[in-house]
């Protein structure tokens, strides 16, 4: 406990370090990492507002701006992107009734008839306070789990980390939408795009066609704008032009009423509970937890048949979940170094552009950032609280632009961004690529998030594969009479089983069908 | 990823055949990828494992694709027959491409073995979603838009093009193209993808793409510190 309480006062320490502006006659210490958060927080509610742009697209498109500040700074400020992202996509779930991304599209069932209602105001209210109580308590959270589990990743060898990453992959199956067999095809696709490149051990080309710009391999940034972003504006435009309609009612009262809040705590702390578990399973966790989240409110409620007509609770619940559980979400990837989502996977990404490895040993290693980061997730959701109450107006007035003036300037800024990552024009040719392939996705109903998650834990899988099978010389067996590893694998095979029983793959397509 | 894209209902439904008119594309597919089967075992020796798998890949495509020919089967789920074919195609391409990695020694994995380890689990899983899209009813696929993509994706190599100069040799000349810079690429981008769109009114558009060039010259350039060419340079 004194451990903890030590920790969090670091990283604390980190975030409100104070870097001092001479000014000649005096200077102004200003606290850069606060600045920084303040700012994430703010351009990602700005881009995640746009609808149509989720997380992913607004943390790829935000990433070159965090490229010119030092690596603490970095990482603490795309936390803040992503929190913001996540308040702007529910927002416009809110709002205009189009999720911003997976995670609120439960919002949208009672958030935007309340704003039918009239009552977007505590809607939006009740969303934030929720994701700020379940923020604060899943931080501690992630600070109290993180030492013991990086000490349990301490312990696993190759084998291990290969078995856990079959799990993670045979999660983000089992939770995507559509067909089983698709969403591991689209896996195996990303596992295979992931090998382009320059092999680790021998340094040989491999799958290059003899083109320079493949020796690299593919950069990620690449496949994540061109299928989240540009195919999503092709599908967008596809669509008629009233699915994209804007919420006209007034926006009047901000607040809460004693009932609204009354109603709302016990759903809040339900949230926070089912989301800080739910989040810190790999696949995509944040989902998920929103959907359990609302589930569960509706079975508990007094009053089921108010669900889906407006109901407070139906906000508050999945609203803390998502927010819970994408922040316990960061313990596998601080702890373990394995993105459990497309969002952390690119979190991965802006890592390695700053020179972090990614595992555990960045706690031991680089203690400030660890703990800063942590410390930051409760800055983060503070000032989303802050900023995002007062700005509510703002952000209405945005969502008024119409679609046809905002995606050429989506468009226009994904160009930026990707180029401005290598400085290179063939990324923005593949990326062009990936948006028609995306848009093929979409046709052939392939869910495209899978391919992403195996796209980044490709070359992960296959270091640990290959140093499992050289230490085990070449017995495959190794795998399964390892304890902990044959326990995942075993994990992984039972889940898919699981869901590919008919009576809960029935389930599974209802839990589908509503999104 | 939300509304639009109901996963198709699964009901099972007998393959019909002979009533249909032949369907070129669903005998054709195949057909051309068990040809490239084919050439890619070619680089395989053929008692090896890769060599036999792809062997028996080509002729079950061939069987297929000539099953539809000659009995004029209906597919009744194109979604996933073609969805599976492709995939199908990228592992093809995937051996093609990576022949000539080095495969397994002794215990430790040679540059080729994932790539190959990987490409085998697809073309088994693109083979089973190629049969359930001849099992299974699907809707169909429902046209492709036009518009939309072409210009979109015009918009975006117009960036590309425009961001960066770059030369090229036809023949004996050296073909320079100048960069044209942050300005005129953004520009010319915003305007670009603004013919995807039906609703796009001119007058406005042309404004506002003005205003968002303006606006990401002063954030990426002047606030960020982007090393960005701003105008032409010849």
């Amino acid at each position: 406990m004194y451990e903890l309480l030590a920790n969090l006062a670091l990283g604390f320490g980190v975030v409100f370090q104070v870097t001092f502006f001479d000014l000649g006659v005096i200077s102004i210490p200003i606290p850069m990492n606060v600045v920084y958060c303040l700012l994430g927080a703010l351009v990602g509610t700005l881009i995640g507002v746009l609808p149509g742009v989720g997380s992913v697209a607004t943390i790829a498109m935000l990433l070159p701006i965090t490229f010119g500040l030092p690596p603490t700074g970095a990482l603490i400020m795309l936390a803040g992107i992503y929190y913001g992202a996540q308040y702007g996509g529910s927002t416009t779930a809110i709002l205009v009734n189009i999720p911003g991304e997976a995670t609120s599209v439960v919002t949208t069932l009672d958030g935007h008839q309340m704003a039918r209602q009239g009552r977007a105001g505590p809607a939006l209210a009740i969303a934030a306070i929720g994701s700020f109580s379940a923020g604060c308590i899943a931080t501690i959270l992630v600070a109290a789990l993180g030492a013991p589990l990086t000490s349990i990743a301490l312990k696993f060898g190759p084998a291990e980390y290969f078995s856990l990453m079959v799990l993670g992959l045979i999660f983000a199956v089992v939770l995507a939408k559509g067909s089983l067999i698709k969403a591991i095809g689209m896996i195996l696709a990303g596992l295979l795009m992931s090998m382009v490149g320059s092999d680790l051990e021998s340094g040989v080309g491999r799958m290059t066609f003899q083109l320079p710009e493949f020796a690299d391999g593919i950069s990620f940034v690449v496949v994540a704008m061109g299928v989240f972003g540009f195919a999503e504006i092709v599908r967008n435009l596809e669509a008629s032009p009233e699915s994209r309609e804007i919420l006209h009612a007034k926006i009047t009262g901000l607040m809460p009423t004693r009932a609204d809040l009354k109603a709302a705590t016990p759903a809040i702390c339900r949230g926070t509970v089912i989301g800080s578990i739910i989040g810190i399973l790999p696949g995509a966790g944040a989902v998920i937890a929103s959907f359990a989240a609302y589930t569960l409110e509706k079975r508990v409620s007094k009053h089921p048949e108010k669900f889906g007509r407006g109901a407070i609770e139906g906000v508050a619940g999945p609203e803390s979940a998502n927010n819970a559980a994408a922040q316990t979400s960061f313990i596998p990837l601080l702890t373990l170094g394995i993105p459990p989502n497309a969002v952390m996977a690119l979190m991965v990404g802006a890592m390695t552009i700053h020179g972090i490895v990614p595992g555990p040993q960045v706690m031991t290693k680089q203690p400030d950032l660890f703990w800063g980061m942590i410390a930051s997730m409760w800055v983060g959701n503070l000032m989303l609280v802050v900023i995002n109450l007062p700005l509510v107006g703002l952000w209405v007035t945005l969502l008024r632009v119409p679609y046809r003036l905002l995606y050429p300037s989506i468009l226009v800024f994904c160009c930026i961004g990707i180029f401005s990552i290598n400085n290179s024009p063939f990324d923005v040719v593949m990326a062009a690529s990936f948006g028609l392939v995306g848009y093929w996705l979409i046709k052939h109903d392939f869910e495209p998030a899978p391919m992403l998650l195996g796209f980044v834990l490709g070359p992960l899988m296959e270091e640990n594969l290959r140093r499992a099978m050289l230490i085990a010389r070449g017995d495959v067996s190794v795998f399964f009479t390892r304890p902990i590893s044959g326990g995942l694998l075993a994990l992984a095979g039972l889940l898919l089983v699981l869901a590919a029983l008919p009576m809960i793959r029935k389930k599974r397509e209802v839990l589908v069908e509503t999104s | 990823m939300s509304e639009g894209t109901r996963p198709a209902r699964r009901q099972r439904k007998r393959l019909t055949t002979g009533h249909h008119t032949l369907d070129l594309w669903a005998a054709g597919s195949p057909i051309v990828l068990a040809a490239f089967a084919f050439i890619t075992a070619w680089h395989f020796d053929t008692l090896s494992s890769i060599g036999i798998f792809l062997r028996v890949l080509g002729f079950a495509l061939a069987l297929l694709g000539l099953v539809i020919l000659g009995l004029r089967v209906h597919v009744p789920n194109h979604r996933d027959y073609y969805g599976g074919l492709a995939l199908m195609g990228l592992a093809l391409l995937a051996f093609w491409a990576g022949a000539d990695l080095a495969a397994m020694r002794g215990n430790s994995f040679g540059a080729g073995t994932a790539p190959r380890l990987f490409a085998s689990g697809l073309a088994i899983v693109a083979s089973l979603i190629t049969v359930s899209g001849l099992v299974t009813q699907g809707e169909p696929i429902g046209g492709y838009a036009v518009r939309g993509p072409l210009f979109v994706t015009l918009a975006i190599l117009s960036f590309a093009f425009f961001i960066r100069g770059f030369s090229f040799q036809v023949g004996e000349t050296l073909v320079r193209v100048p960069a044209f810079g942050l300005i005129i690429a953004s520009f010319v981008t915003f305007v670009i993808s603004a013919v995807a769109s039906k609703e796009t009114r001119w007058i406005e558009s042309l404004i506002m793409a003005a205003a968002l060039t303006a606006f990401c010259v002063i954030l990426f350039v002047y606030l960020l510190g982007l090393p960005f060419q701003l105008w032409p340079r010849f």
